[in-house]
């Protein structure tokens, strides 16, 4: 391979240029992401709200006394406040985060005062006549002191190549951490950097492939690895954390409600993973290298045959009236309790796609939604989209004024089902979460899951309808 | 020279597939077969955009891959643009899937730079008065962003700062960079065996609408209806011989993070290059007068006129259920060509009765002064009225015939009609049939309707909110879906009133 590579050096140079350069001295670049890098032995705790705890064992030698070391190939996002450095036999004097970028603008700033080479080429002959410059001012244009007159770059258009002796220390080109450390002894030995670093973060996406006449799915778990530090993190041990380390800036944040929550009955197992604090832990088996600008998915679940059923959900507002019937939502509803029957595993939180079979077996996506993190032994209902065979119409049929603050409303409302065979739609009227609400006639017996709504069982027959019907007595 | 015959390949294929062959990765170039199941826009409405396209597709494809034994990697190419990385499902890998990754460093020359800092490059000057070219290796020191920085023989340099003509050569592509965002898994294979993978993701970039054309019988009791299922791929993918098929319903979305393309523009900026001339105002000079057009202006075009009328096409298969959704087959394999519309049957029916009515809402306390009404055709979705299938929501067109061309009455909109629902299909706007709206006293309204037609008109007017309290004077009115309806028919050139008295609280009696 590598013969290879200075083959296409020596092919990608013009032929005019071959004599003057000598191509198989270039070295060939790098053969996977983030080789040659400087990092060490690293290893990446990923927590969901966009933070990652690094940490690079690097073989560092240093001599004795005050040293100033750089670490550079850290996380481009790398929050510098958070570093920490241990080290045997040495301890942090200072610690720097160099930001100043090596440009062609910050090169000539950074000259100002010093003595460039000026190399000019005559237009009609090519020929290059070198002079010695001083820098004496870089605002809009640059300034030059050469042998006593005074000019400004370039003022007449022609070519002038500016050469700089040297870099300036200061200017890096990458974003680079540097430490002063004192160190007790000389000697190559290891240092462990660990810092915070933005960038890195994890999610869950689940496989629910439905199957409605056995009443099963079958669920896979993908963890996904998303990098956009602008950092590859070669050959890491990974560890990723189920659970939200919190941040203060989190506090006004409130997340936007979706329009069909998933619903879940929160359970009480403890999943046999490895526990951190409260926190669920997920390692990868093997080491890997996350690349800069990579998603990456692992397996972590897949189980078979877990209870599954479809049903029916209809939530109307307060006063909610409609002209033509509304689409119910079409419910999953599975468990993952421990032991046959359920997913048996905690769930981190993630998005799940439910796919069925169609009538030729092949799997075709029906809907998705996202869940929360999920302890083991919770039921959820999963909300996968509307339904098109299953309707309801909610009807305001009479609103009469009782008082100054009471009102009497009658509600009708016509479930229908076009679908082959008899469904269960469970009807709620939400909005009745005023503390004096009273449904005064019903025709079907309700349930007051709690005081904001009211919720009715219904059985719709195949290719028919239902009607509920109630009174409601309240303030508004 | 054996060397070099193994690498000539690689490198004619820069440009297309970036990545020279590396060992233990397996590219599958393009896929077998193509499945392709197209949902639409959970919110659509009206034409497509075919620049934004909000509904997305199920892609599923086979491919044929010959998988080493080992470790391996396995590289799909040609999959859609719009791919959802996460969503991907691959089976049919002896040794199972052990990662999936989405790569999205893309080769730029933002990237090569990226890609080769600290590294050797070449650096060629051309002569401009001579031509003369004059190489020699320099080492990228910073960049690409804010321009580039290079240690040359003579010291320190910038990229294109001092007005000679000046290029970089890479020695080769670094790794890691593609043509296109790329999907590969890696797996491990107890052996060594070509197998028939199948890959399955949703990709962005896809949608579907149905349009309904509505032909009116010269009886003016039964129509035919016909529906178009257009659908539009965004992708610059072509899906050749695709099993297509399309999906009616709403499905519920999450929004995932698109793919984030690590394209970073190159940018070669320089350090301040003012000169003592460059404040000077430049000249201006003033723009010449316009060109006169003679001849008239153009009014604005009229709207393309609407699909003319197919050709009587086979009945289409019924759709299947899809749990609580409707999957549509296109019975032939047909190709999806990027950046392109497509359409075919999605239902026909013909004789279908209908009821021609006119509609207009009113509200109590809001003067109307001899408005237009709405025409509708009243349908029943059912077996024993000529429908009795699923109606996708879409476009609506109604025509009728006149001495053999066709005429477009009016355009509307159906939402999902299940079986066994009545729904409505607007056929333009009525100004024979007029409504008047006058108030009479504090809670007494007058409506009048007129007709100037010369066919008995019926005419439906809902009042009010569902749950408003309206009584007629002198007639009762139906509830219909919630709202107190007049219904009445209006003879020819005749009038019809009606009084009525409204209240939100009790109504004085």
């Amino acid at each position: 391979m590598r013969n290879g590579w200075m083959i296409a050096g020596l092919l990608a140079l013009p032929t005019n240029a071959v004599a003057q350069v000598s191509p198989t001295t270039v070295p060939p670049p790098a053969a996977v992401p983030g080789a040659g890098s400087a990092q060490g032995d690293v290893s990446v705790t990923i927590y969901n709200g966009d933070v990652a705890l690094v940490q690079d064992v690097r073989q560092l030698n240093l001599a004795a006394g005050r040293v100033r070391q750089s670490f550079p190939d850290v996380s481009a996002q790398i929050r510098p406040e958070t570093v920490s450095l241990t080290m045997p036999d040495a301890g942090i004097v200072e610690q720097n985060f160099d930001y100043d970028l090596l440009s062609p603008s910050s090169l000539m700033e950074k000259a100002v005062g010093e003595t460039i080479t000026l190399v000019r080429t005559n237009p009609a002959t090519g020929a290059e006549t070198r002079e010695r410059a001083r820098v004496l001012a870089v605002n809009g244009g640059v300034v030059l002191d050469i042998n006593g007159r005074i000019e400004v770059l370039r003022d007449d258009g022609l070519p002038v190549r500016a050469v700089f002796d040297r870099v300036p220390e200061s200017l890096r080109a990458r974003p680079t951490l540097s430490v002063t450390l004192a160190s007790a002894r000389p000697g190559s030995r290891p240092g462990t950097l660990s810092y915070l670093t933005r960038g890195l973060g994890w999610s869950a996406d689940y496989v629910a492939l439905f199957d409605d006449k056995a009443g099963t799915i079958d669920v896979q778990g993908w963890v996904t690895l998303r990098n956009t530090s602008g950092t590859t993190f070669t050959n890491a041990k990974t560890l990723l954390v189920a659970g939200e380390v919190g941040s203060a800036n989190d506090e006004h944040d409130a997340p936007v409600r979706p329009r069909r929550p998933v619903r879940t009955q929160a359970g009480s197992e403890t999943s046999a993973r490895e526990q951190l604090g409260d926190y669920y832990l997920y390692p990868l088996a093997e080491r890997t290298t996350i690349a800069d600008k990579q998603t990456k998915q692992v397996s972590f679940l897949d189980v078979k045959g877990v209870a599954a059923s479809s049903g029916y959900r209809f939530d109307n507002g307060w006063l909610g009236t409609a002209d033509a019937p509304r689409s119910a939502q079409s419910v999953l509803r599975f468990s993952n309790r421990g032991g046959a029957g359920g997913v048996g595993d905690a769930l981190p939180a993630g998005t799940v796609r439910v796919y069925i079979r169609d009538a030729r077996g092949q799997p075709q996506f029906t809907g998705e939604n996202r869940i929360e993190h999920t302890p083991q032994g919770s039921t959820i209902a999963l909300p996968t989209g509307d339904a098109f065979d299953v309707k309801v119409q909610p009807t305001v049929v009479e609103r009469t004024r009782l008082g100054s603050d009471r009102w009497r409303t009658r509600m009708r409302y016509t479930l229908t089902n076009a679908r082959p065979r008899a469904v269960t739609v469970e009807l709620v009227q939400s909005g009745l979460d005023w503390s004096d609400t009273r449904i005064t006639e019903e025709s079907r017996k309700s349930d007051r899951p709690n005081a904001g709504s009211a919720t009715w069982q219904v059985p719709v027959p195949a290719n028919g309808e239902a009607v509920v019907t109630a009174t409601f007595d309240t303030r508004y | 020279m054996r060397a070099l015959l193994t690498v000539l390949p690689a490198l004619i294929a820069i440009g297309a597939a970036p990545l020279p062959a590396i060992p233990g990765v397996v590219t599958s170039p393009a896929p077998a077969t193509v499945a392709l199941t197209v949902y639409r826009s959970p919110y659509g409405r009206g034409a497509m955009n075919l620049g934004y396209l909000q509904g997305f597709a199920l892609v599923t494809e086979t491919r044929r891959i010959a998988v080493p034994k080992g470790a391996s990697t396995l590289r799909f190419e040609g999959v859609a643009e719009g791919i959802v990385p996460v969503s991907a499902v691959v089976e049919g890998l002896p040794g199972g899937v052990l990662e999936k990754n989405r790569d999205a460093r893309l080769l730029s020359p933002a990237a090569l730079v990226d890609g080769t800092l600290g590294r050797t490059v070449t650096l060629t000057r051309t002569d401009r008065a001579t031509g003369r070219r004059v190489s020699e290796q320099a080492t990228i020191i910073a960049g690409p962003a804010k321009g580039v920085v290079l240690k040359t023989r003579a010291g320190i340099e910038t990229l294109r700062c001092s007005g000679l003509p000046e290029r970089l050569s890479f020695a080769g592509v670094p790794g890691g960079l593609s043509a296109k965002p790329v999907l590969s898994v890696s797996t491990v294979s107890p052996v060594a065996r070509t197998v028939t993978v199948k890959l399955s993701y949703l990709a962005s970039g896809f949608d579907w609408r149905s349009s309904y054309v509505a032909t009116v019988a010269p009886d003016g009791r039964t129509l035919d209806l016909f529906a178009w299922l257009t659908l539009a791929n965004a992708n610059p993918e072509r899906f050749p011989d695709a099993q297509l098929s399309a999906v009616a319903g709403r499905l519920n979305r999450v929004w995932t993070p698109g793919l984030e393309r690590a394209v970073a523009a190159l940018s070669l900026s320089c350090y301040p290059l003012g000169t003592t001339t460059s404040d000077l105002p430049e000249e201006t000079f003033e723009e010449a007068d316009d060109i006169v057009v003679t001849g008239s202006r153009m009014a604005a075009p009229p709207p393309p006129p609407p699909p003319p009328a197919p050709e009587p096409a086979p009945a289409p298969p019924a759709p299947e259920n899809l749990g609580d959704l409707k999957l549509y087959r296109v019975p032939m394999r047909v190709t999806v060509a990027p950046r392109a519309q497509k359409q075919v049957a999605l239902l026909s029916r013909a004789g279908v009765p209908f009821d021609r009515r006119y509609r207009v809402r009113l509200y109590p306390g809001q003067p109307v002064a001899s408005a237009p009404t709405r025409i509708v055709l009243a349908l029943r979705n059912r077996r024993d009225a000529g429908l009795g299938l699923p109606l996708p929501a879409g476009s609506t067109a109604v025509y009728a015939a006149r001495n053999g061309e066709r005429l477009l009455l009016g355009q509307g909109a159906l939402t999902d009609r299940a079986e066994g629902e009545s729904f409505r299909i607007s056929a333009g706007i009525s100004t024979q049939v007029t409504v008047m709206q006058e108030r009479i006293s504090a809670d007494i309204m007058r409506v009048v309707l007129t007709n100037a037609g010369v066919a008995p008109a019926s005419v439906d007017v809902p009042i009010g909110t569902a749950g408003q309290r309206i009584e007629a004077i002198d007639a009762t009115l139906p509830i219909v879906d919630g709202a107190p309806t007049w219904r009445v028919i209006v003879a020819p050139g005749g009038t019809a009133e009606l009084r009525y008295r409204y209240c939100w609280d009790r109504c004085q009696r």
